[in-house]
């Protein structure tokens, strides 16, 4: 057997503070070998980012701590190097690309003196300053970004950019090994698949080790070979990843973790989501970390689980396994297909669509925003309709103004131009008084659980809060029943009632922020990306909690998100935006099966899925990125990024036409082609 | 944080609105800050001998002169000494801190009280209202303070209640600015959108909202403003736009004592100590009162 670039045996991390202990990795052990790609998965808080950190020696001097174990690089114990010796590893053989673009390059420097930097501190070659400018083009071509613009500073690149960048300072030196921290959480659909390639290809070529941290399965399912689940500070199960995605067997939380996830290419009326939350790190359960949350819980998980070998790969941490026990009575397949649904949705909609009046239209409705002497288009002339008790989706990639239309629709913006029809009346030509008893019947459900809620009011307060303004009750102690009744209704324990939001968790935030929204029973919410900021466990059950006060309380909403998978799973209409207008309106079924407009397409064909099957495929990756919505040219706003854009498509603006069954579609590409 | 079993998570406990008011909420936290209720204490303390001066020496001593006993070191019977005068220094202290205190307290709540309304008008509603509210007080600020007040205690003539109006004045911008600069960080947060969808108005926003969410940085700025004020108010009375010379007052006192700083250093050092001590136990008791108040460092 070849030797790994990289074993770690046993490691141990805490962190200590004057108050707690934290055990952030307990006795985790994997190796890697050379050119292989080892992707560790797990939720917030599972250790991910601390065992990276342990490998670079960067954990934070005053309270991160390794306790035990081991970290072999190339055969040298990185635990015994000192200071000094550890900095000539860092960047030169190991390098490390952090999660967020934004924050991770200086803002003073030019990019070229960024890259360049690694360079002189290490100047493996000894290279002249003449020879490491030309390594610094090298890189900057090799991560596909002209060298002419080495002279730039990092605010005048996007995103995308600014990684590619950040990936060409870790690629300077040429590192044996790459550790990538979420390299590509922080960025859109489209580039992050233009980015997963590129780390792809970079790999292959330069035939680098990397570990890969994420909290998407899709991302592993297309990058690594190697896959090691983590939870609580544990690695839990451990396998090329074949055993992870086609194999029978597995960890109980890993299953979970692929139940949470709305999967892209079959319809699941409701997900399963793992019951719980990731138990608190100061305190962890006796034996196995899972059991609290485990299905299967024996009385013997009171006792730390075996390491039990499936095969000459897979590794499996939990009591279910070890030979004692009845492996086949255990085998968890009732968590692979999911409870009994209550009812089709689709048979259900195609008996009442007959011409039911549209609860929210608008017509032609326009936000534009003056910027000095020009003006951004964030929204262009969107019409829309949803029945009552209907999911419109509208997807679309950051910065094509999808959050704009959810504000202009309540009023939260003032419109530029246009309509917005609240059964049947226009609201925005209502009086301030006229609108604020409207404002009952249309709420948002908001994005960020930690900035939607006042921290100095606590959640019983936050919940009465619309009630007091709108005297919906005569005495505060009507108000507040009501408002614990709410908690009930989403699933907030009551003991919470006093609570403040700092004390709670992203999910029963989020909880907190719905029970708001509903309190004045409105009949539309407008969901700005309500599960973008949690854990897939925790998003699928806020996303089941929103489905089911849907089907209770007869709710329309309009569901803002740039989760493809999300939004397949909770519409029954999708509209697909981009830079401002609508290029793609259908039925949620039919988007999936067979979009039309490129963009649509790109978007879809960019989302990593966590299936090998779709995994290995060519995937066409979409170029460019999305421009600047200020005074758009004439003609389609995707041209730039089209590639079967032709004349037409920039002297002239598209329609949306209806290609049959309501899908319509901005093309003239189809136009062409459309049969009469 | 949430160290709750999980298994409870779906027992229904008996409720219990523990809808105590926040001050009471606020004061069980507070007690626990030491430096913070040695701060309450001293302030309270010092409010209490000033109210109460009548009844540990009459209000001649402090005014009354006899120049046999000028100058007279600290002893059991002037237990500041005596000044230049002959007049005893702890009589002349006592009565002071009745105006100092007065003017530190009086003009830093209604700075606060205007700066903080003005301010969040301007952070809040911005535009247009923003851009006069904050050239305004450009204009303000681009004068000296003491000039400012000056030039206001001359339209309306000396006095305590017109010092105390012109030193207002003087302090309102640096107010305003904090406030200014807190509400607009509060007001970009979601939880100010999600207000506003559900149709509160916008006072209640200011109040309710964002107000609550600056009040950190005011109580800083208003604890670090009493001091500021009390050496203010002695400025102007030592040009002679204060309180009228007879009239103890704390800066008086030390600007009197200043002539003597070779020969009796004691005349400087009361005074001295005691602005030191007020705006020392105003400050902790702030930042005590600031971490009571953040419902984010409850344990």
């Amino acid at each position: 057997m070849e030797k790994p670039i990289l074993s770690v045996n046993n490691l141990n991390v805490i962190y200590k503070t004057r108050k707690f202990t934290v055990n952030a990795v307990n006795d985790i052990s994997f190796s890697l070998n050379k050119k292989e790609t080892i992707g560790i998965v797990g939720e917030t808080g599972a250790g991910k980012t601390t065992t990276a950190l342990s490998i670079m020696r960067l954990l934070p001097e005053r309270t991160g701590r390794i306790t035990g174990g081991g970290i072999h690089f190339n055969g040298d114990n990185l635990l015994s190097l000192t200071e000094a010796q550890m900095q000539c590893v860092r960047g030169a053989n190991i390098a490390m690309i952090f999660q967020d673009p934004m924050t991770s390059l200086n803002p003073v420097l030019t990019v070229g003196e960024q890259i360049s930097e690694a360079l002189v501190l290490h100047n493996t070659g000894n290279r002249s300053p003449q020879q490491i400018e030309k390594r610094v083009d090298e890189v900057l071509t090799l991560v596909g970004i002209s060298p002419s613009r080495k002279k730039d500073y990092p605010h005048q690149f996007s995103g995308g950019m600014k990684q590619r960048i950040v990936i060409a300072i870790a690629l300077a030196c040429e590192p044996s090994m790459l550790i990538a921290d979420e390299p590509t959480t922080a960025l859109d659909v489209t580039i992050q698949a233009q980015v997963l390639q590129m780390i792809r290809d970079l790999r292959n070529r330069l035939s680098t080790s990397m570990i890969m941290i994420t909290h998407d399965l899709g991302i592993v399912a297309q990058t690594c070979d190697t896959v090691a689940v983590m939870y609580a500070g544990e690695l839990i199960e451990i396998g090329r990843i074949a055993d992870i995605f086609t194999g029978d067997l597995h960890h109980p939380y890993s299953l979970g973790l692929f139940g949470s996830i709305p999967k892209m290419r079959e319809k699941t009326e409701r997900l399963t989501p793992i019951p719980g939350l990731m138990p608190d790190p100061t305190c962890l359960p006796a034996g196995c970390h899972f059991s609290p949350r485990c299905p299967y819980r024996m009385d013997v998980c009171n006792t730390p689980a075996p390491t039990c070998k499936m095969n000459e790969t897979h590794q499996i941490r939990c009591h279910l396994f070890a030979k004692e026990s009845l492996v086949s009575m255990h085998l968890p397949e009732s968590l692979k297909t999911s409870p009994a649904l209550p009812k089709d949705r689709t048979q259900e909609s195609a008996i009442e669509e007959k011409h039911e009046a549209p609860l929210i239209q608008t017509l032609g409705l326009k936000k534009y925003f003056r910027i000095k002497n020009s003006y951004l288009h964030a929204v262009d002339d969107i019409n829309l309709s949803i029945s009552r008790g209907k999911t419109l989706g509208v997807v679309g990639e950051s910065g094509c103004g999808k959050s704009t239309l959810g504000r202009v629709i309540l009023r939260l913006l003032k419109a530029t131009a246009g309509e917005v029809r609240f059964n049947g009346e226009n609201i925005l030509g209502y009086g301030t008084q006229k609108m604020r008893e409207m404002r009952r019947k249309m709420q948002i459900i908001l994005q960020d659980p930690y900035s939607s809620l006042n921290p100095r009011m606590s959640v019983v307060e936050t919940i009465a809060e619309y009630m007091i303004v709108n005297k919906t009750f005569k005495t505060r102690q009507e108000i507040f029943n009501r408002a614990v009744k709410l908690m009930d209704t989403v699933g907030l324990a009551r003991r919470y009632v006093n609570s403040y939001p700092h004390e709670l968790d992203g999910g029963r935030r989020q909880r907190i922020g719905i029970a708001r929204a509903i309190s004045l029973d409105p009949e539309f919410i407008v969901c700005d990306e309500p599960v973008s900021a949690l854990d897939v466990s925790i998003q699928a059950q806020i996303l089941n909690l929103l489905m089911d006060i849907q089907k209770e309380h007869e709710l329309t909403y309009l569901f803002i998100t740039h989760d493809l998978s999300v939004v397949k799973h909770i519409s029954d209409e999708i509209l697909v935006m981009y830079l401002g207008q609508c290029v793609e309106h259908a039925a949620s079924d039919d988007l999936f099966d067979s979009p039309m407009h490129p963009y649509t397409k790109a978007l879809l064909s960019a989302v990593p899925e966590p299936d090998l099957s779709a995994s290995r495929r060519e995937i066409s990756v979409i170029r460019g990125e999305i421009t600047n919505p200020i005074d758009p040219p004439v003609g389609c706003r995707f041209a730039a990024r089209c590639d079967s854009c032709r004349d037409i498509c920039r002297s002239k603006d598209p329609q949306l036409v209806d290609y049959g069954n309501k899908h319509y579609v901005a093309c003239f590409m189809l136009q062409n082609y459309r049969v009469f | 944080m949430n160290n709750l079993p999980l298994l409870t998570e779906n027992q229904q406990d008996d409720l219990v609105f523990k809808k105590e008011s926040v001050l009471v909420e606020t004061w069980q936290r507070l007690k626990q800050n030491k430096l913070a209720m040695f701060g309450l204490i001293t302030i309270f303390l010092m409010i209490v001998l000033a109210f109460c001066a009548e009844l540990i020496t009459p209000y001649a001593n402090a005014i009354t002169m006899n120049f046999k006993q000028k100058l007279l070191l600290p002893s059991g019977q002037h237990w500041f000494g005596t000044d230049n005068f002959g007049r005893d220094v702890f009589a002349r202290c006592l009565y002071g801190s009745r105006v100092s205190l007065a003017v530190g307290f009086g003009t830093s709540i209604a700075s606060l009280l205007i700066g903080s309304v003005v301010g969040s008008m301007a952070g809040f509603i911005g535009g247009r209202v923003d851009n006069l509210i904050m050239r305004f007080m450009d204009l303000f600020s681009s004068m000296p303070a003491i000039l400012l007040a000056m030039a206001v205690v001359a339209a309306l003539g000396s006095g305590l209640v017109n010092v105390g109006i012109a030193i207002t004045i003087a302090s309102i911008p640096t107010f305003v600015r904090v406030v200014r600069s807190s509400v607009l960080s509060i007001a970009d947060q979601e939880f100010i959108e999600a207000a506003r969808a559900g149709g509160t108005r916008t006072p209640r926003i200011i109040f309710r909202h964002v107000l609550p969410n600056a009040i950190g940085p005011l109580i800083v700025q208003s604890t670090m403003n009493v001091s500021q004020m009390i050496i203010m108010a002695a400025v102007l009375s030592f040009l002679g736009m204060g309180v009228d010379p007879p009239q103890p007052e704390w800066g008086a006192l030390l600007s009197e004592a200043k002539e003597f700083l070779r020969t009796a250093p004691y005349l400087m050092f009361f005074p001295g100590a005691l602005i030191c001590l007020s705006s020392f136990s105003m400050n902790v008791l702030g930042d005590g009162l600031r971490d009571a108040l953040d419902p984010r460092l409850r344990d």
